[in-house]
């Protein structure tokens, strides 16, 4: 052991649906503070509303203030792009592997990028030569390389979604996967209305949404003992599920459901 | 049909003793990758058949003139015409080197009698002739010297960014400066930075300036 010591004047309690007389009563017998929701774990805020500007704000600003016009004035157009580049795959992406980014807050952060890489000031406008999109091309293809953040933040969060479906074991899994069942829930059409809003948003980003079908096109089956994919609904063999492939005999087949 | 989803299912490979695992497709080694997923939403573009930006970005310069290269390899510069496309007001549309033809990358860089006479002394001091392409970009694909390696023509290829430059430069001070312009002293100066930038960016370069100028030829070979 290595002698560490809990800090109990640094300790909070919390309680997540418990009465509050209760966590007094806690707080006094382990003699440390009331922690109150929202509250800040490992870097990120809990329990406060990313799909809120106002979360956003202190990210925002700081990338505002790295990417200020002064700073452009001094520097050329390729060092600008460099700064960008910089700026943005250090600062916003611990955030931005958590929460989705609402597309407000998206577009403000492209326009700082995009006023910064032209060197727009306070007061004089200047023309953006080049469509946005277009200097987030790789370099090979007459880009700058420059990260689509939008794009960045979806890939971030489909992290999760493939460490839900292929990584063995964790909390955070068992966790959710009490919750909603495993990563199947994400490819239902209509998610329960009571899903928390960060699984929402993964529904939203690589669900079985909207935007979201990307994902399952990128996902093949290598199948060993056959207890996790569904014989007729998953794409495990060919282009297709089976039950694309043969309609007839599936609606046929008695077991829809099952596993191979 | 039946025999159809047999014959799928038995050509299928399972391996026994392994639980099922996802694959990533998108990627050679079947794992996800926030590169790789970040790729596919990006879509897929048509890569360029001409490799002109590879060619751009390889050359051994700054990233200060690859950046020129980039936007006159898009025609995204503020020359005269394009300016006039997003509605700005100008005096007159001519090329202030030349005061003859409208004013546009092609022109400047290219077709411009100034820009000849540059490209022509660029021909002389190397003691070959050659045809130059009337469209900038493609001026630049075909910058190269047939008895040179791949290597040696994207380090040769710095001049051509050194001549653009040096054109761009002047242009801006006949504009703001009101100075005058000289063929002569754009190709003396883009010779100068030329070698200046191959100093610094190449570690084996051990020729001076004057054998730079002397004999361009055998300094790019000895690299």
């Amino acid at each position: 052991m290595s002698g560490l010591k809990v800090n109990f004047s640094k300790t909070k309690v919390g309680g997540i649906g418990l009465n509050a007389i209760l966590i007094k009563d806690f707080t006094r017998i382990l003699n440390c503070n009331h922690m109150k929701i929202p509250f800040v774990y490992l870097g990120l805020p809990i329990g406060e509303n990313p799909r809120r500007k106002i979360f956003w704000q202190p990210m925002v600003d700081k990338v505002r203030s790295r990417l200020s016009s002064w700073k452009g004035k001094l520097i050329s157009m390729a060092g600008r792009a460099c700064l960008i580049k910089s700026v943005l795959s250090a600062l916003p992406l611990y955030y931005l592997s958590f929460f989705k980014l609402p597309k407000s807050v998206c577009n403000e952060l492209i326009k700082i990028q995009r006023n910064f890489l032209w060197g727009w000031g306070s007061v004089d406008r200047k023309i953006a030569w080049v469509r946005w999109e277009n200097i987030c091309k790789l370099k090979k293809d007459g880009g700058l390389g420059i990260r689509d953040i939008g794009n960045f933040n979806i890939a971030l969060l489909a992290k999760w979604k493939w460490r839900l479906g292929i990584e063995g074991h964790g909390l955070w899994k068992e966790v959710l996967e009490s919750k909603y069942g495993s990563w199947r829930n994400l490819n239902e059409t209509n998610i329960s209305r009571y899903a928390s809003r960060w699984w929402k948003d993964i529904h939203k980003v690589c669900g079985n949404s909207e935007h979201g079908a990307w994902f399952e096109k990128c996902i093949g089956w290598s199948v060993g003992e056959g207890e996790k994919v569904k014989l007729w609904e998953d794409t495990w063999v060919g282009d297709e599920s089976l039950s694309t492939r043969f309609p007839r005999l599936y609606s046929i087949s008695e077991s829809k459901e099952r596993y191979i | 049909m039946e025999e159809q989803l047999l014959q799928m299912i038995c050509n299928q490979r399972f391996i026994k003793g392994h639980p099922d695992t996802w694959l990533w497709k998108d990627d050679d080694d079947e794992v996800f990758s926030v590169k790789s997923a970040y790729y596919k939403l990006q879509g897929n573009f048509v890569e360029e058949e001409d490799k002109v930006f590879h060619m751009l970005w390889n050359t051994k310069v700054t990233p200060k003139a690859q950046f020129l290269g980039w936007r006159i390899s898009l025609d995204k510069l503020p020359t005269k015409d394009n300016l006039i496309v997003r509605g700005v007001q100008l005096q007159h549309n001519l090329c202030e080197l030349c005061q003859v033809s409208a004013e546009s990358v092609d022109h400047l860089f290219s077709s411009c009698r100034v820009a000849q006479k540059v490209w022509n002394l660029c021909d002389n001091w190397l003691g070959v002739s050659s045809v130059h392409h009337f469209k900038a970009r493609e001026n630049f694909k075909h910058f190269s010297i047939i008895n040179l390696n791949t290597r040696q023509n994207s380090i040769w290829r710095g001049m051509w960014l050194a001549i653009v430059e040096e054109i761009w430069k002047h242009r801006n001070w006949v504009i703001f400066k009101q100075r005058k312009v000289d063929p002569d002293e754009i190709f003396g100066l883009a010779q100068v930075i030329a070698w200046v930038w191959m100093k610094h960016k190449i570690s084996s370069v051990n020729f001076s300036y004057s054998d730079w100028v002397f004999s361009p030829l055998s300094c790019l070979k000895s690299l």
